[in-house]
């Protein structure tokens, strides 16, 4: 478990400090892909250097997976807990003088491990990542995907219990950023590590991480599991993040790029509803059409996959007469149906 | 060929033994204040890299005090600076005078210059690089060896060949005032005495000097860029 108390990191930059990092308190469970979002500037990446005090905090404490308290080690020996905190980064940030072999070889080196050894291990890593193909290019031969999976071997090199993962497929087309996030998902199942993932992106958390933390101006406004902070996201900010990721926020572009789409007679309504779990939907839909004795001429309906779990929504347009219409949506809503009402005619 | 040489350089077939002296006095004064130059200018250019604002050993005094340090000798006309370091010099190499004496002079009017380039050499290293070794838990001289020096091999290989041209300039300016080397033989023969060839032969040997230099230098950059 990784845990920070109360951490603060404040910059002074010619006389005015800014706090990046404000009171931040946060446990990451051993095992788990822990999810830390945020708008560029928030603090993520300030953030996650206070995991590996690549920044001291200014105030607050940070405890390493295995209880040392990072805080409170000496330069010699933080630097050797660093060794177990692996961390990957947006640009790759690997050394273009040295070959892949090289690079991945760079943490084992001036460790006292045997220079064959060294070479066995690393690629072995190289194998893990699929690239041992290219153990003799450089950096500047490969493509973004690649380099980030040697960065991903170069981080495994020490056998870390933790992997950090700042923007690290922020980079890469989405494509490759899946193929990313699920060499990261099968070694978090292979390996036991803990990953936490800082990313603006909410597909990202959607895809990995079984909890996320929100990062506002440096503060953490909200954290849980990741299908409750998607199925009921509570801040403001949050709410945007879900709708980013999310294909049932077309709704809103519907409603406003095509309005005759959505050409509302009066007593209609123009409403998204959200649900858990699969294959609840039509059944209920269909019983509160004929119940109510109203009409719902559905626009969009998709489920998505949140960390798993399924998430559904139907977006559509419901008539009937005024009351009914009500009637209906306070039946639905009493299914566990999340109603929005979008749009009145 | 030999009757070419010399109707072209008529003073120089007499002076062929000096010429070659002259030119070993040269190297001599490059090879010796180079070398001493290139270590300090990598210590002193490491130091204000690494200890400056954002460094990995920041220290505000010590960037401070040799940033300033080196602002006022780089300030120096180096003419000067031959004249100021005379008892220095004697102090140090018990000379002031020959190509021994002009060793002090060259290293001193050398560094700062050097010091500069290679801070410049340096600081183009991507501060990721820095930041992915020490979250591999890399020592500041690990990092300083393994991350600035090794990434920076071909930038500092251009800032040396800079410098050690510039030097031959330096040691010929030297070479006139303590004497030795190929720019006291210029002034000797070419100037005073009127023997213009003798200056051009110089100036034939110094070009080929500075395209060994270049030559060199561009291969071991070719070999080490990737
Ligand atoms: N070394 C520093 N000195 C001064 N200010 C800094 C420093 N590092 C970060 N900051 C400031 O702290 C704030 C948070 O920066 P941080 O890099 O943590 O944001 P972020 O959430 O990672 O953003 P992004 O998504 O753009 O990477 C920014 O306003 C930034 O300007
Ligand atoms: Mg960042």
């Amino acid at each position: 478990m990784i845990k920070l108390e109360h951490v603060s990191k404040t910059f002074e930059r010619d006389g005015v400090s800014f706090k990046a990092v404000d009171d931040v308190s946060l446990e990451i469970k051993k095992g788990e892909i822990f999810g830390i979002i945020g708008f560029s500037g928030a603090g993520k990446s300030t953030l996650v250097r206070c995991i590996n005090l690549l920044e001291i905090p200014d105030k607050g404490s940070v405890v390493s997976v295995d209880g040392l308290n990072l805080t409170a080690l000496s330069p010699k020996d933080l630097r050797d807990a660093r060794a177990g905190i692996g961390m990957i980064f947006q640009h790759f940030n690997l050394m273009p003088s040295r070959t892949v072999l090289e690079n991945v070889i760079y943490p084992l080196s001036h460790k006292g491990i045997k220079k064959d050894e060294q070479r066995k291990r690393a690629f072995e890593l190289l194998k893990r990542v699929d690239l041992e193909s290219k153990a003799n290019s450089y950096p500047s031969e490969l493509s973004g995907g690649q380099k980030q999976r040697v960065a991903i071997a170069r981080a495994l090199a020490s056998s870390p219990k933790v992997l950090l993962c700042d923007e690290a497929t922020s980079a890469l087309d989405p494509q490759t950023t899946h193929e990313i996030l699920g060499l990261l998902k099968e070694l978090n199942a292979e390996l036991g590590i803990t990953i936490v993932i800082i990313t603006h992106e909410m597909a990202v958390v959607k895809d990995i991480c079984s909890r996320v933390a929100v990062l506002e101006n440096g503060h953490l406004v909200e954290q849980g599991s990741t299908f409750e902070v998607f199925a009921n996201p509570k801040e403001n900010i949050t709410q945007n993040f879900v709708k980013a990721a999310s294909n049932l926020s077309k709704a809103e572009h519907l409603s406003s790029d095509y309005p005759l789409i959505c050409d509302l007679k009066p007593g209609e309504k123009f409403v998204r509803l959200s649900y858990r779990g699969p294959g609840v939907s039509e059944p209920l839909i269909s019983l509160m059409t004929h119940r109510f004795n109203v009409t719902m001429n559905i626009l969009y309906a998709d489920v998505e996959l949140v960390n798993n779990s399924p998430i559904g929504g139907t977006v559509g347009i419901l008539s009937g007469r005024y009351e009914d219409v009500e009637n209906a949506l306070i039946y639905i809503a009493g299914k566990n149906v999340n109603v929005e009402v979008l749009k009145n005619g | 060929m030999a009757d070419l040489f010399n109707t072209l350089f008529p003073h120089v077939a007499s002076k062929l033994d000096e010429l070659w002296i002259s030119t070993l006095q040269t190297l001599y004064m490059m090879f010796v204040s180079g070398g001493i130059a290139f270590l300090f200018g990598i210590i002193l250019g490491v130091t204000l890299i690494v200890t400056k604002q954002g460094g990995i050993l920041e220290n505000k005094s010590v960037f401070g005090i040799l940033d300033r340090l080196i602002n006022v000798f780089r300030s120096i006309p180096f003419v000067i600076l031959l004249a100021a370091l005379i008892p220095f010099s004697r102090f140090i190499v018990g000379t002031a005078i020959g190509t021994t004496g002009a060793i002090v002079p060259l290293v001193v009017g050398t560094v700062p210059f050097f010091s500069r380039q290679v801070e410049s050499a340096l600081s183009n290293v991507d501060n990721g690089l820095v930041e992915a070794a020490m979250s591999m838990g890399s020592s500041p001289l690990g990092i300083i060896f393994r991350v600035y020096l090794k990434e920076s091999i071909p930038s500092l290989v251009r800032v040396s060949q800079i410098t050690a041209i510039s030097l031959i300039g330096l040691t010929a300016m030297a070479g006139a005032i303590g004497g030795g080397g190929l720019g006291d033989f210029a002034i000797r023969y070419g100037h005073q005495r009127g023997q213009t060839d003798v200056t051009y032969i110089t100036i034939v040997v110094i070009l080929l000097m500075v395209s060994v230099i270049q030559k060199g230098g561009n291969y071991i950059i070719r070999k080490t860029t990737h």
